[in-house]
């Protein structure tokens, strides 16, 4: 089976396997971390670096069998395209834009009329192209967005399909010749012979047979930093996307609450808050305390948070964050509370965890690119967690 | 005597009186009216005549002394100009589709000829009247009863050139004038109205220039396009997709199932083809150079085979160099021929005059002999003596020609000898090339033979390889259609999967044995979650148990499977309820976090710590 998705980040059997234990982090046979679908749940998929996860999204792109494959000059085309979601696990997917290119010329967007495709299913689009008035090879690239989601949260992927217009001498060419004719006695006669030199080849249309063909989809990784899609967007870190792998380094925490990785849970989502982290037995990942100067714990201050306060995760290339707290978070400037459904987190964003005690317990956030791809990401408590905290009492 | 002209003091006026003081002179004066004003002329207040192009005298000694003694009369001059005159002024009406239009309206006035004295109605304090006033005095009647009426009728793109509108406002216009000014000396001579663009046909122009430019364009367009097309008439554009063309019908679900099969399949074959073709290229190109080195073997063995003499130039120099020898024979022998045959000659030559000159001297001798038996009557010795000269002559004859008989026979046997000779050295010449010949044949027979064994042998070679590739090619391809038919199956399975079974296949169960788990995982699950969690030890346990059907699924629920879905189920089905391990399977414990992993584990699933390399 050719895949029309690239597989992202090279995902084996053998952590499929072993992403069958709920509770498994690392794969037991190569060691590498598991990295769940936010679908996990529906889907039992795993995703790379990319984030893209091969059951989910699947989608496959076919030219119609109605496909008129011959333009004379000057002509336009009408591409006859056939969208399918090939999704096994009846994941749906919305093909959110389109867009079409001509050569190096700039892309298109072309309006769509719908946009869910549910699993199994298919959707048709007709895209014409501008007159074909040179003769040569004539590129066209299709790209489109697809879109996954799953509950609050979306995964946009963008892939591309390049077809090529090969011109080729055909047709009949018609040669005007004068013959001019003389004998002796009988004057001259000119005769006007026009010569109709037949020189088309078989055509294209009978090589199709009536059926349509697959279009190779690549995924457009480029294209969805530049347009945005994918990544960040504004600042110095605009066009660069974070790793979906990137590794959360804690710093001002006792490394046993908050060990650096990936974030490997089964909804691929940090939580934070004021309950018990789950090597504790609780259902943070991660628990938030406010201590005084001493490390000791300021028990009416950590009342103030939620139990689950705060959970990050990583979407569309960028650091999101969703504050669930009652207390709300204020993330640089601007308060988010628990309306604000989403916020996305930025290179040297502050977290105050408690908006009313700003310097109570805050998150400093500091993001390292490499090559337009962020694979790590340090938070650092300010003020640090002395070593003892943790130790003493705390609320639940 | 001077006279002098009365007309209107300001070209803006169109009446104006003459008073009484402008006429008092001692002497007469004489006054003229052109032919394009009117004089009226008032003596007492009562008007006298009225003048068009006239003349008339005032004052002077008769009229003053007949003032004198009648008593003197007032005398005063209305002078009219007869001439049309225009007058402009602006409107605004508001036509059919509501839309204000602006119009200069022009008006050609003119005092009627016919009784020009009432013009005398429209002249304020007997003085003057200014054409202005006199139009005014119609203007704003003819405003709302003529522009207005008229344009309410037409819509505004309808006001441009229209004819009929211009000559029903004029005829309005004519009519009002009439009814307010008709009486008051005051006639219109003509009347219309200039309109403004309006917005409507401000619109229609942009519109119109709109249209021209895409005429104008479309013009381009296609005179550009027939260049096109005359230039490239022939052209034709054909549309190739990168991935080849694969084929499918997709009208429902089923037919696009298939057709990824079915795409999928003829890619591979494509592709192997391909690999085929390069294959055979190359098993052709091999043959070609086998063959190359063949021929060059065997013409290196020719070679070879030439230093034996069997090259037919060598035969033919050969051949060439007997007939040449032949021929030299064949010229010594004619020549030897002809030395003979001169020898010969010479021969008998020498012989015919030894014969005559014998018979010279019997015959001389013979006469000796008569005169002797003359002489001596010796006739019958004579006699005897010729006849033995005869015998003996006959016998040297005799002798001699058995000698040139013998000489010449020898000499023929000598040539037929050396022919014969000849002839036999050519003979074995030809048999020995013959039997050369033969040798070669078989030689080079013999060569060809062993090359076609080596080239069959080659070919038969490569037939088998070929074979052999087009055996694995099908087994491949076999093993493709399975694969791609497995993964069609999953496809359409996966359309129909609980999210169970789709965990099982995924983590590498067939549908089969996934269906089995998804049965016992619903049968002993409390809740969706439960079930879920007992769905993923059971893949974990068939994972480890290397299942692969559905009676060995069944049967390791039947021995081992129940104690630990058992144990699951009774804990609520909690996600973590096991380590992954199953009971009485080899455990190792993570030296850092202390999770019990498989023993063949090479990783801890926990902290990802490497428990054994």
């Amino acid at each position: 089976m050719v895949e029309p998705v690239a597989t992202s980040g090279g995902i084996s059997p053998c952590c499929y396997q072993h992403a069958v234990t709920a509770d498994a982090i690392f794969c037991g046979e190569c060691g590498k971390p598991l990295l769940r679908c936010m679908a996990h749940e529906e889907c039992g998929g795993l995703v790379g670096d990319d984030g893209c996860c091969n059951v989910c999204v699947r989608p496959q792109l076919y030219l119609d069998k109605d496909a008129v494959t011959e333009v004379k000059t000057g002509g336009v085309l009408v591409l006859p395209l056939v969208f399918y979601n090939a999704s096994g696990v009846g994941r749906p997917l919305f093909i959110t834009d389109v867009w079409v290119r001509e050569g190096e010329g700039a892309r298109r967007k072309i309006e769509l009329p719908w946009k869910r495709l549910d699993a199994g299913g298919s959707n048709r689009l007709n895209v014409q192209t501008g007159a074909l008035e040179r003769q040569g090879r004539h590129g066209i690239e299709i790209t489109f967005a697809a879109a996954t989601n799953y509950f609050m949260r979306e995964e946009r992927f963008c892939f591309t399909s390049s077809l090529s217009l090969e011109v080729e001498q055909g047709g009949s060419l018609v040669i005007n010749q004068t013959i001019n004719s003389s004998g002796i006695g009988a004057g001259s006669d000119t005769v006007y012979a026009p010569i109709r030199l037949e020189t088309q080849g078989e055509t294209r249309k009978a090589a199709i047979g009536g059926k349509a063909a697959e279009l190779g989809l690549q995924r457009a990784d480029n294209f969805e930093a530049a347009q945005g899609i994918r990544g960040y967007t504004e600042g110095p870190l605009k066009g660069v996307v974070v790793s979906r792998g990137a590794r959360l380094v804690w710093k001002g925490f006792s490394a046993e609450d908050a060990p650096p990785g990936p974030i490997t849970t089964r909804d691929g989502i940090f939580a934070m808050g004021r309950g018990r982290s789950s090597r504790a037995g609780g259902d943070n990942q991660l628990q938030l305390l406010v201590t005084d100067a001493a490390g000791a714990v300021d028990e009416p201050l950590s009342q103030a948070i939620s139990r689950r306060h705060l959970e990050f995760f990583i979407q569309g290339g960028r650091l999101c964050a969703r504050v669930t707290g009652q207390a709300g978070v204020m993330i640089g400037d601007h308060k988010h509370g628990a309306d604000d459904a989403l916020a996305v987190i930025g290179n040297g964003d502050v977290i105050r965890v408690l908006p009313k005690y700003p310097e109570a317990l805050t998150l400093q956030v500091r993001m390292r690119a490499n090559y337009g791809s962020v694979e790590e990401i340090t938070i650092t408590r300010v003020p640090p967690m002395q070593a003892s905290a943790t130790q003493q009492g705390t609320p639940r | 005597m001077k006279t002098e002209q009365l007309i209107v003091s300001d070209p803006r006026l169109l009446a104006e009186f003459i008073g009484p003081e402008s006429f008092k002179a001692v002497f007469e004066a004489r006054y003229e009216v052109p032919p394009d004003h009117l004089g009226l002329l008032m003596r007492n207040g009562q008007f006298v005549e009225a003048y068009k192009g006239a003349h008339f005298s005032v004052g002077g000694l008769f009229n003053q002394m007949k003032g004198l003694i009648g008593g003197s009369t007032s005398i005063s001059v209305l002078i009219a100009d007869l001439k049309t005159f225009q007058s402009f002024y602006d409107v605004v009406a508001t036509t059919k589709d509501k839309v204000d239009v602006t119009g200069t309206v022009v008006l050609d006035l003119q005092i009627n000829p016919e009784k020009p004295q009432n013009i005398l109605g429209m002249m304020q304090q007997r003085r003057s009247l200014t054409k202005e006033d006199a139009a005014a005095r119609i203007r704003s009647h003819g405003w709302e009863r003529v522009f207005e009426a008229a344009l309410s009728r037409v819509n505004a793109n309808e006001v441009r050139g229209n004819k009929g509108l211009q000559d029903m406002m004029q005829a309005d216009l004519m009519k009002e004038c009439e009814r307010i000014a008709g009486d008051l000396g005051l006639m219109v001579r003509a009347a219309s109205v200039n309109f403004a663009v309006n917005e409507v046909e401000k619109q229609e122009a942009a519109r119109a220039a709109a249209i021209r430019e895409t005429d104008k364009l479309e013009f381009e367009f296609v005179t550009l396009k027939r260049d096109l097309e005359r230039e490239h008439e022939t052209t034709v554009f054909r549309m190739n997709n990168k991935t080849g063309v694969d084929k499918l019908s997709i009208n429902n679900l089923e037919d696009v199932r298939r057709l990824v099969l079915d795409r999928d399949t003829a890619f591979d074959d494509a592709r192997e083809t391909g690999r085929r073709i390069a294959e055979m290229k190359q098993m052709g190109h091999d043959i070609d150079k086998v063959k190359a080195a063949q021929l060059a073997k065997l013409e290196g063995d020719i070679r070879q085979a030439t230093h034996d003499g069997v090259d037919l130039k060598v035969v033919n120099e050969r051949k060439r160099v007997i007939e040449r020898n032949t021929e030299e024979l064949d010229r010594s022998h004619q020549l030897t021929l002809r030395s003979l045959e001169r020898d010969y000659d010479r021969e008998t030559r020498e012989l015919q005059r030894d014969e005559r000159r014998d018979d010279r001297e019997f015959d001389r001798e013979g006469r000796q002999l008569d005169r002797t038996e003359q002489r001596g009557n010796r006739l019958e010795d004579r006699e005897d003596l010729k006849t033995q000269r005869r015998e003996d002559r006959d016998y040297d004859r005799e002798t001699r020609e058995k000698e040139l008989g013998t000489r010449e026979k020898e000499r023929d046997f000598g040539f037929d000898g050396r022919r014969k000779e000849v002839d036999v050295a050519d003979k074995e010449e030809y048999a020995r090339l013959a039997r050369q010949r033969e040798t070669d044949k078989v030689a080079l027979d013999k060569l060809k033979g062993l090359a076609g064994l080596e080239a069959e042998q080659e070919r038969e070679r490569l037939t088998r390889r070929i074979r052999e590739a087009d055996a694995a090619h099908d087994r491949d391809m076999d093993q493709r259609k399975l694969e791609a038919q497995r993964e069609a199956d999953r496809l359409v399975l996966g359309a129909k999967m609980t999210p169970e079974q789709i965990l099982a296949v995924n983590a590498g169960l067939s549908p089969a044995v996934a269906k089995i788990l998804e049965e016992q995982a619903k049968a002993q699950g409390v809740d969706k979650n439960a079930q879920m969690d007992l769905m993923r030890q059971m893949v974990e346990q068939a994972n480890r148990a290397r299942v692969s059907s559905e009676e060995q699924a069944r049967a390791m629920f039947n021995s081992g499977m129940q104690g630990a879905v058992g144990v699951a189920a009774g804990a609520g089905g909690k996600a973590g309820a096991g380590n992954g391990v199953a009971p009485g399977e080899a455990a190792v414990e993570c030296p850092k976090c202390t999770r019990v992993n498989p023993a063949k584990a090479k990783f801890c699933v926990g902290c990802g710590e490497q428990l054994r390399r």
